[in-house]
């Protein structure tokens, strides 16, 4: 239970993440005012493609540090223990 | 195709079946013919049979072709078809690896290929769920992004069966989960595809569970991910499938990242995990070390293997429920 606290916590904040990955890029994707400029459907279609692999890659960027904060900072504790 | 709860339940029944007769059969060929491998987490460094995943081949299979023609010739056929290729596309991959290991490079390479069925026989549909958006058109990126995906899937389970029982526990449990969410769906061909392979994981696990007396090897690993990467593209439960193989995919993200490239384990200067003189195991503290789950779970503390393996399987189960959760805030889907 010790180490299932904190890493299931972990785990769901990651999933936290994503969800809100998923509201950015429905907030970015969806409808923004700026895409009333981009009429041609295959521009449209990268826009989409670009912000949405924006999102994912910022997503995955945040999980890797987190990760890796988890790991220091733990080491750190049991060492001081 | 409605095809009720009745074949499900046969096809969960006769793939368990299949697979409690056919793992010891198996292990005990590969034995014969030297196919072994040494359990380094165990005190006296068993050799065990390895490459006895060709027994989860040998249980999930059947019932898609028992059921192919029973279930009628239209879009069930297609997708047992591809699933069926898909399978024993990546379990065969699987075999070369565990006879004359591949390159780090050429593994996911080849695993993705084994995505080409679906694109083939065309049984997607390019509109991923997504939480909050709904369905999302994505008809030029979607075929490449089913390569990948499968590739993805296989290669994540391929790196988690690093201890006795993890991966058919895990797997098991997601692919459970997968079935049930199918059949909520409707979904009920794919939900029989994926109670093949719940049985199938379940009859493995007899046999691999602590102190495993089997190793599924990478036929059996890269058969697993590939199939659950398979069932949630023709099932449009990619989102579900993610969140459900976080743990998975976390452990080989944080891996490679660590490392930088493509690597095999045994290509590691310095290994995650250190085996203490009591047999307990423990984080390596040296930087070097990539970054697995395993290591992030022992850095609290030293554990034994079964209580890793407990951790293990409860941050699956987890992830499963959010799985589900995740599928509730797709518009549409309630």
């Amino acid at each position: 239970m010790r180490r299932l606290i904190p890493l299931s916590l972990f785990l769901v904040s990651m999933w936290g993440l994503m969800l809100l990955a998923s509201y950015a890029a429905l907030i970015l994707i969806a409808d923004p005012p700026w895409t009333r400029y981009l009429q041609d459907r295959v521009a449209f279609g990268v826009y989409r493609v670009v912000a949405g692999g924006i999102v994912f890659l910022a997503w995955l960027w945040t999980w890797k540090k987190a990760a890796e904060k988890y790991f220091e900072a733990f080491s750190r504790r049991r060492r001081l223990r | 195709m409605d095809i009720g709860l009745t074949p499900v339940i046969l096809a969960v029944l006769l793939s368990f079946l299949i697979g409690v007769f056919a793992v010891p059969s198996i292990a005990k060929a590969n034995g014969r013919r030297g196919v072994m491998g040494v359990d380094v987490h165990k005190p006296h460094r068993p050799s065990i049979p390895e490459a006895c995943g060709l027994a989860i081949i040998c249980a999930a299979i059947p019932p898609l072709i028992v059921a192919a023609p029973l279930h009628g010739w239209g879009e069930p056929l297609r997708e047992y078809t591809a699933l069926t290729v898909l399978g024993l596309t990546a379990g065969l991959i699987g075999l070369w690896d565990d006879l004359k290991p591949l390159s780090p490079r050429v593994k996911p390479l080849l695993t993705a290929l084994a995505g080409l069925p679906i694109l083939l026989l065309h049984v997607y549909t390019p509109r991923p769920m997504l939480p909050f958006i709904g369905a999302t058109r994505l008809t030029i990126v979607y075929p490449l992004l089913i390569l990948v995906g499968v590739a993805v899937t296989a290669n994540a389970v391929n790196m988690m069966d690093v201890f006795n029982g993890v991966m058919p526990g895990t797997c098991g449990i997601i692919a459970a989960f997968t079935t049930v969410t199918l059949m909520a769906m409707g979904r009920w061909s794919v939900a029989y595809a994926s109670a093949a392979l719940t049985g199938a994981l379940a009859a493995f696990y007899i046999y691999n569970r602590y102190p495993a007396r089997v190793f599924a090897g990478d036929s059996g690993s890269l058969f697993v991910g590939a199939m659950l990467g398979g069932i949630a593209i023709i099932g449009r439960l990619e989102i579900f499938m993610i969140v459900a193989l976080m743990p998975h995919i976390m452990n080989a993200f944080y891996s490679l990242s660590s490392i930088g490239r493509l690597y095999e384990r045994r290509e590691v200067a310095s290994r995650p995990i250190r085996i203490l003189d009591d047999y307990r195991l423990d984080a390596s503290p040296d930087r070097r070390a990539p970054l697995t789950l395993a290591r992030i779970i022992l850095v609290h503390g030293p554990l034994d293997e079964r209580g890793l393996i407990r951790i293990m399987t409860a941050l699956t189960l987890l992830s499963s429920i959010l799985a589900v959760s995740t599928l509730l805030m797709v518009p549409g889907v309630r």
